[in-house]
């Protein structure tokens, strides 16, 4: 999960005479301006325990799908890679291990509590000499053009307000032929696989984080969240029109989860 | 790229292999070094199931991967048994089952590690045990594998030699040979008849073309 903190930017045109924009907090429409600090509020409260989560809701499998992101992003020693919406420093890790001493790793969220913790954790492991931290809003990236050979968001995109303006700040922070690759909760690609999904996430889901975290509600909000993003198709065609090449993307445990890719051009 | 196994099950099935082999050659430390320096790839194909690894070396041990963006210096496929059979004896390719494509040189490189490999079992086992019962325990596996090994490789010699001696359903090697050597004589000795054959033919053929000319000459 991430921790962006924007609102979409639909415009809710029944309401035209008043001018607020709404957008949507997983199933409830609220203002643009509620949102970020809904979602706040959300990471603030399961930063703590967010790994122990992570582990119990999808059984440890979020592994495999952040191994299988570290194998698609082709990173090797000397890259500079970005993760975005990085969380707890899953990923920053094993780039760190990637990238060598030669390369940089930014290990990025845009709330306090999940970097500290990522930070926390990094420090730890005995990562010191080549990822630095940094809090930044994934829709205004405070880097300079063609930066980064990488930049990945896992589990982030869903949670940012403005996903267009988002993807294009990616796309300038990228060296021409870097890569962006997106995890993210997606469409299941089986009718069954998809009722057995809904009822894990709206039932099992919140009585697991009331149990562990006390704290049902953001683990609702996680499951309507995940239901509100674009599938796999539509996600592929707005990396395309934000300027990305050579878009496509993997479908995990059959569409559960999907990682995609695009290259700038 | 394994375009028809969930990367999240070709994934699982990597992370299991990494970790098995990378916890021995901890246990290894020269190996280890020799692997950290190879850095191209390694293209391991299985033609049933369908599933193709990628691997090379990195100074934590060997990284397995099921999706590689970098290039393939060396690829080796096969089926599961014909390459387990290549990592038992990596001596030649010939009649291995396993074809080739790319660089000798980098399998090599990796044939050598494994004939050079020299995992401290009796360390890796007190690890676990301790360092009392460890090595007794130790010596007690490793001398029972090596016991069952011999047993096996004597069983085999064994069933071996009774239907060939015994049962005499299958003949011997030695027969097998003499019997090949008889063939090769009648094959050699039927290529020379062969050969005088046509030789007599030719000039016989030379003698009659030769009288012709002699009657025409006569006859003029």
């Amino acid at each position: 999960m991430s921790t962006t903190e924007q609102a979409d930017t639909s415009v809710d045109n029944n309401t035209a005479a008043d001018s607020s924009q709404k957008t949507h907090f997983g199933f409830e429409e609220v203002r643009v301006e509620d949102k970020a600090e809904r979602v706040a509020s959300v990471f603030h409260s399961v930063a703590g325990k967010y790994d122990l989560m992570n582990d119990l809701m999808s059984g440890g499998v979020h592994r495999l799908w952040k191994r299988f992101t570290i194998e698609v992003s082709g990173v090797r020693p000397g890259h500079k890679v970005l993760d975005i919406a990085g969380g707890t420093g899953d990923l920053a890790y094993k780039f760190s291990t990637l990238v060598g001493d030669t390369g940089q790793v930014v290990l990025s969220d845009i709330n306090s509590s999940m970097l500290n913790v990522g930070r926390d954790r990094l420090i730890d492991r005995g990562v010191n000499n080549n990822v630095q931290y940094a809090q930044l809003d994934a829709q205004f990236l405070p880097f300079a053009n063609d930066t980064f050979d990488c930049v990945t968001i896992a589990f982030g995109l869903r949670n940012v307000t403005d996903k267009d303006l988002a993807l294009r700040s990616i796309l300038r922070v990228l060296k021409p032929g870097g890569r962006l690759l997106v995890l993210e909760f997606s469409k299941p690609q089986n009718s069954l696989l998809e009722k057995v999904y809904d009822q894990y996430s709206f039932r099992l889901l919140p009585l697991m984080g009331k149990l562990i975290t006390n704290d049902a509600d953001s683990y609702r909000y996680l499951a309507e969240s995940i239901r509100m993003h674009p599938d796999q198709e539509t996600l592929k065609s707005m990396m395309a029109e934000a300027g990305f090449a050579n878009t496509e993307f993997y479908n995990l445990t059959g569409g559960v989860v999907a990682l995609h890719k695009g290259i700038k051009p | 790229m394994n375009a028809t196994v969930d990367p999240s099950i070709s994934a699982a099935i990597t992370a299991s292999i990494e970790s098995v082999i990378n916890t021995a050659l901890r246990y290894d430390p020269a190996s280890l070094q020799k692997i950290a320096a190879i850095n191209d790839v390694l293209a391991i194909a299985s033609t049933t199931p369908a599933l193709t690894l990628y691997c090379h070396g990195t100074r934590d041990g060997v990284r397995i991967m099921s999706h590689c963006e970098a290039p393939t210096v060396t690829h080796l496929s096969g089926t599961p048994l014909a390459l387990i059979s290549l990592l038992k004896k990596p001596t030649t390719l010939a009649n291995s089952g396993v074809e080739l494509a790319g660089s000798v040189g980098l399998l090599q490189r990796w044939q050598v590690i494994l004939n050079e490999l020299d995992i401290d079992w009796e360390d890796a086992i007190s690890s676990v045990l301790g360092d009392i019962a460890g090595p007794v325990a130790a010596k007690t596996i490793l001398g029972g594998l090596n016991w069952s090994k011999h047993q096996g490789d004597e069983q085999i010699r064994l069933f071996k030699e009774y239907i060939t001696e015994e049962l005499k359903v299958t003949p011997s090697k030695t027969e097998l040979n003499i019997f090949n050597d008889a063939v090769s004589d009648i094959k050699m000795d039927a290529e020379r008849l062969q050969a005088r054959f046509f030789q007599l033919l030719n000039t016989q053929t030379k003698n009659t073309g030769t009288s012709d000319k002699t009657n025409n000459k006569d006859a003029v």
